[in-house]
């Protein structure tokens, strides 16, 4: 890629990530969550991809971490989910709104969905990258 | 011209028909619940964010269908182009 490319996505890069996150971690309060956020912090991933080549991709994160990183994810939301009921009130128990260590159940399920949606989506785009 | 087959596609035709012709009106059932979600949402959930409460506490089973076609999807694309797919031994 030309050097321009470069440059802005070196510039845009870090404030990518750093609005994925908060999107991700501010999911109870303001629009977004999981999804988009991890939508969003996949894209950025795949951003370094296109401009600076497959190698420097995998110095972010290797294929095989994000497989694992999503296998754990999945198991680790499914037992949330299911258990949601009887857990909900000591999970990040706080008596204030509007805060972000407040919402019970619903801020650590939306941590879990974004980590699980971004890596599945770094899966989906690596495997149609080193195809043969 | 297959008999049964014939009756089967046609009761389900009048079924379809049917069940089209006497729908109920728009937010007929569901007008009570979305009510129920607007008002009471900030001191169930604890969530300001009213489609993050309902996606994450009243329909979480919902959002974990979804994960899994998600990670259905990645396993196909995955297995799609790494060329997985089970092969014949000869």
């Amino acid at each position: 890629m030309t050097v321009i490319k470069q440059t802005i996505s070196r510039i845009v890069f870090p404030f990518m990530l750093l609005f994925s996150i908060y999107v991700i971690t501010h999911g109870h309060l303001t629009p977004g969550g999981g999804f988009q956020g991890g939508v969003l912090l996949a894209s950025s991933v795949i951003l370094i991809c296109l401009v600076y080549g497959l190698r420097k991709a995998e110095h972010l994160i290797r294929e095989e971490t994000s497989h694992r990183i999503e296998a754990v994810a999945g198991i680790l939301l499914a037992v949330l989910v299911v258990f949601e009921f009887f857990i909900k009130g000591s999970l990040m128990a706080s008596e204030s709104l509007f805060q972000v260590w407040s919402g019970g159940a619903i801020p650590v399920m939306n941590v879990i969905g974004g980590i699980m949606v971004a890596t599945s989506f770094i899966i989906i785009f690596y495997s149609m990258v080193k195809e043969k | 011209m297959n008999k049964p087959l014939l009756l089967i596609s046609l009761t389900l035709l009048a079924v379809f028909v049917l069940s089209v012709l006497f729908v109920p009106n728009f937010s007929f059932f569901s007008n009570k619940i979305s009510n129920h979600y607007i008002y009471h949402s900030l001191e169930e959930t604890k969530a300001p964010n009213v489609v993050g409460g309902v996606v994450w506490d009243y329909r979480a089973y919902d959002t974990l269908g979804e994960e899994t076609v998600l990670f259905a999807a990645t396993l196909g694309v995955y297995m799609l182009f790494k060329k997985l797919h089970v092969r014949d031994k000869k």
